[in-house]
């Protein structure tokens, strides 16, 4: 394979992505998992010689990580790629020395499923995905099937843009003075339930066309209605969990944001940043449309350019300051956690990544029946959502690491019933 | 498919029960039908663990609580020291408290396996008696107390290593040190060799002999505990016996034993416990048509 980086020097993490390498934990292991469930039976030798076809157009996922002495570094990395046989359960802990021989993806196959799952460190959803189109097309073409052309369906042979592998965080980083705004604990549900090692998942499948209609009917998109259910969910959880008013937290969300769009990045690398919407349930019940307004205002208050390039000020002025740049990693990588769990994990009761619509090439919309996406939960929001759109369904993977407890998914799916929009449950509960 | 009639979902084909509430779906099979992609495969064994902590809470706490002990005693002294230091030198206990600690620290940090504690002990006991001999100047009884400790090492933790699998390994090692230290003892207690050749060699040689015919009936024989038992009684027995004998050899004595004559009648009645049990056993065996 031919080396996009012409030097030999370690290659820096991305802004976005320096938290995750010290945050993983036992009940946290900072993976997130993409599927393409296919009509027909997968082959892995194939989608082994797809994987190396494909692989050397994206140089940036050959990469391992290693702990530096001030920082956990990326570098150059070619050991023989491997798929495997797929997990009873996603997004398990990645060893990164020895997991997927020193990647930082690992490649599945089932029956009729090809999945990818990547430590967070190495890319985002929407590299993510692209990544998986590429790969799904590369075995189709290899299966005799005619894929048409799609710009997130890479070919072996394209060129590989240096923009694809830019940190675009440093490109449209203004050093403006951004403080870190304190934020008071959110919810977090803490029912008295086991903590499985496996992440249990429920996963619901919508109609997008009905859940388009009900978005409409309050004016919202698919993301903001979705999340407006999830808010209304907590807030009833809490109510149903916490018996002690004065006890009541405010419930947030955490919504990852493609931020390409918005910066016109091709990034193949972490920009994502996250929008932190809510209510303060201690000032009394929100009704539906209340949340709506809220949710509403709060988001589309977040997503424009100034707004997020404040965040981007905010995040690499954080680690260009010298007191994080020459502490090393062993006082570094507390300080992380600590930094991670006060201005992430602790002030939003889950996340809610949605990858939006995929759109597939012809060729490839024919044979791929379903797509999955899958968030890890953590220790402290032991529940996670991430949702995906593909061949007019909309796919929403709550992810758990609670044995038994299934409170939050069943007043969410119901409330989504009760609205109206029908809906498909399976899981690989067993209990 | 059905759906569940609390929560209003449809379940998937074969689900016998809703996931959300738990509740069980009361349908014909046609309804219910059968699974035909779970979600995912059934659950498994091999799955990549996140590495465990290598310390529980209890032990963390107790780590804790004991560096602190430590931490205030070593402050305590140090300060003893200075307040009077024309009567009172803090070094010496305050090395003996360090090396004191440490027999705690090997049980708190350490692997609780027999032989790898027996082997710390052994080392930090070294280390110990070393540090607390060489306060007074020079070595002097540390030397004999070490190869004692070296001795019990080889004797009461180093048969039960679970890496070294063969008899005779151990048993070569074993025999080795004990042979060494027994060397070592005489040439430091007298600066010359007195007693090595003369009495202990033989009467190792011989107590080795009775262990080595006990070894061979264990390995081609199925001797019962008591006849292991009184065997080992045996070896010791004759060990003793062979030592006064060794050792009036020594002296010149006109006596061929002196006060261990009792022993060996002790030896030569369990000698001849032993055969004629053994005999009794096979004859018996014979006329039972036992093999």
């Amino acid at each position: 394979m031919k080396s996009i980086y012409e030097r030999v020097e370690p290659i820096p993490l991305d802004n976005s992505a320096i938290i995750y390498p010290p945050t993983v934990a036992r009940f946290n292991s900072n993976m997130f998992r993409l599927s393409m469930d296919l009509h027909i039976e997968v082959n892995p030798h194939r989608l082994k010689t797809a994987l190396e076809h494909i692989v050397g157009r994206f140089p940036y996922f050959c990469l391992s990580l290693h702990n530096g002495f001030f920082w956990y570094y990326l570098s150059e990395h070619s050991a023989p790629f491997e798929v495997y046989k797929d997990n009873p359960a996603p997004c398990r802990y990645l060893n990164i020395k020895k997991g997927a021989n020193g990647y930082l993806f690992k490649v599945f196959y089932r029956k009729n499923r090809i999945a990818i799952e990547f430590f967070h460190a190495i890319t985002d959803g929407t590299g993510g995905i692209i990544f998986l189109k590429s790969l799904v097309g590369e075995y189709l073409r290899l299966s005799g099937y005619e894929v048409g052309e799609d710009p997130e369906v890479f070919l072996p042979d394209s060129k590989v843009k240096e923009e694809e592998l830019e940190d675009s965080f440093n490109r449209f980083y203004r050093p403006i003075k951004s403080v870190f705004a304190m934020e008071s604990s959110a919810f977090h549900f803490n029912p008295k339930d086991q903590f499985q090692d496996d992440i249990e998942v429920i996963s619901a499948s919508l109609s997008v066309n009905t859940i388009k209609v009900k978005a409409k009917e309050y004016g919202l998109t698919i993301t903001e209605y979705v999340v407006c259910e999830i808010l209304d969910a907590l807030q009833k959880l809490q109510k149903m969990h916490v018996k002690n008013k004065n006890k009541w937290a405010p419930v947030r969300l955490s919504v990852p944001v493609n931020i390409r769009k918005v910066f016109n990045s091709s990034s193949l690398r972490n920009f994502t940043l996250f929008i932190v919407v809510g209510i303060d349930v201690r000032l009394g019940h929100y009704e539906f449309d209340e949340i709506v307004n809220a949710v509403m205002h709060q988001m589309r208050s977040s997503v424009n350019e100034k707004t997020l390039s404040l965040q981007i000020s905010r995040n690499v002025a954080g680690r260009r300051h010298p007191l994080m740049r020459y502490a090393p990693n062993v006082v570094k990588n507390p300080l992380m956690k600590l930094l991670s769990d006060s201005y992430g994990d602790n002030i939003y009761s889950s996340v809610i990544s949605n990858i939006g619509n995929v759109t597939l090439p012809s060729g490839m919309k024919e044979v791929v029946e379903r797509l999955d996406f899958f968030l890890s939960p953590s220790k402290t929001n032991k529940v996670s959502l991430a949702a995906i759109g593909a061949n007019g369904k909309l796919i929403i993977n709550i992810t758990s690491i609670l044995a038994h407890n299934t409170d939050f998914e069943r007043l969410l799916l119901a409330s989504f019933v009760e609205k109206g929009v029908s809906v498909e449950v399976s899981t690989n509960r067993s209990n | 498919m059905a759906y569940c009639v609390e929560c209003g979902v449809k379940l998937a084909e074969g689900a016998t029960s809703c996931p959300l509430c738990h509740r069980e779906v009361i349908a014909s099979k046609d309804i219910i039908g059968t699974a035909k992609k779970p979600l995912f495969d059934e659950k498994d064994d091999q799955e990549e663990k996140f590495p465990s902590l290598k310390y529980d809470k209890r032990r963390k706490g107790l780590i804790e609580l004991s560096i602190t002990f430590v931490g205030v005693a070593i402050v305590t002294l140090l300060i003893t020291g200075i307040a009077i230091k024309d009567s009172f030198s803090p070094w010496f206990p305050i090395a003996c408290t360090v090396l004191g600690s440490l027999y705690l620290f090997i049980l708190l940090f350490g692997k609780s396996t027999y032989s790898r504690i027996g082997t710390l002990f052994t080392i930090q006991t070294i280390i110990t008696l070393f540090t607390i001999d060489l306060f007074s100047g020079t070595l002097t009884w540390s030397l004999y107390a070490m190869n004692g400790v070296v001795l019990l090492y080889i004797i009461g933790v180093f048969p039960f290593y679970k890496k070294i699998q063969s008899p005779i390994i151990k048993i070569s090692v074993m025999s080795t040190v004990i042979l060494v230290s027994l060397f070592l003892f005489d040439l430091v207690e007298g600066q010359s060799l007195l007693w090595f050749f003369p009495i202990a060699l033989p009467t190792f040689l011989i107590t080795l002999g009775g262990f080595f015919i006990l070894a061979l009936r264990y390995l081609y024989g199925k001797p019962s505990l008591s006849d292991i038992v009184l065997s080992i009684i045996l070896n010791v027995s004759v060990g003793t016996v062979a030592g006064n004998f060794f050792s009036l050899r020594m002296l010149k004595s006109p006596y061929i034993l002196t006060w261990s004559k009792s022993v060996l009648i002790v030896s030569i009645i369990l000698t001849l416990f032993l055969i004629s049990n053994a005999t009794i056993r096979k004859v018996r065996f014979y006329f039972n048509n036992k093999v």
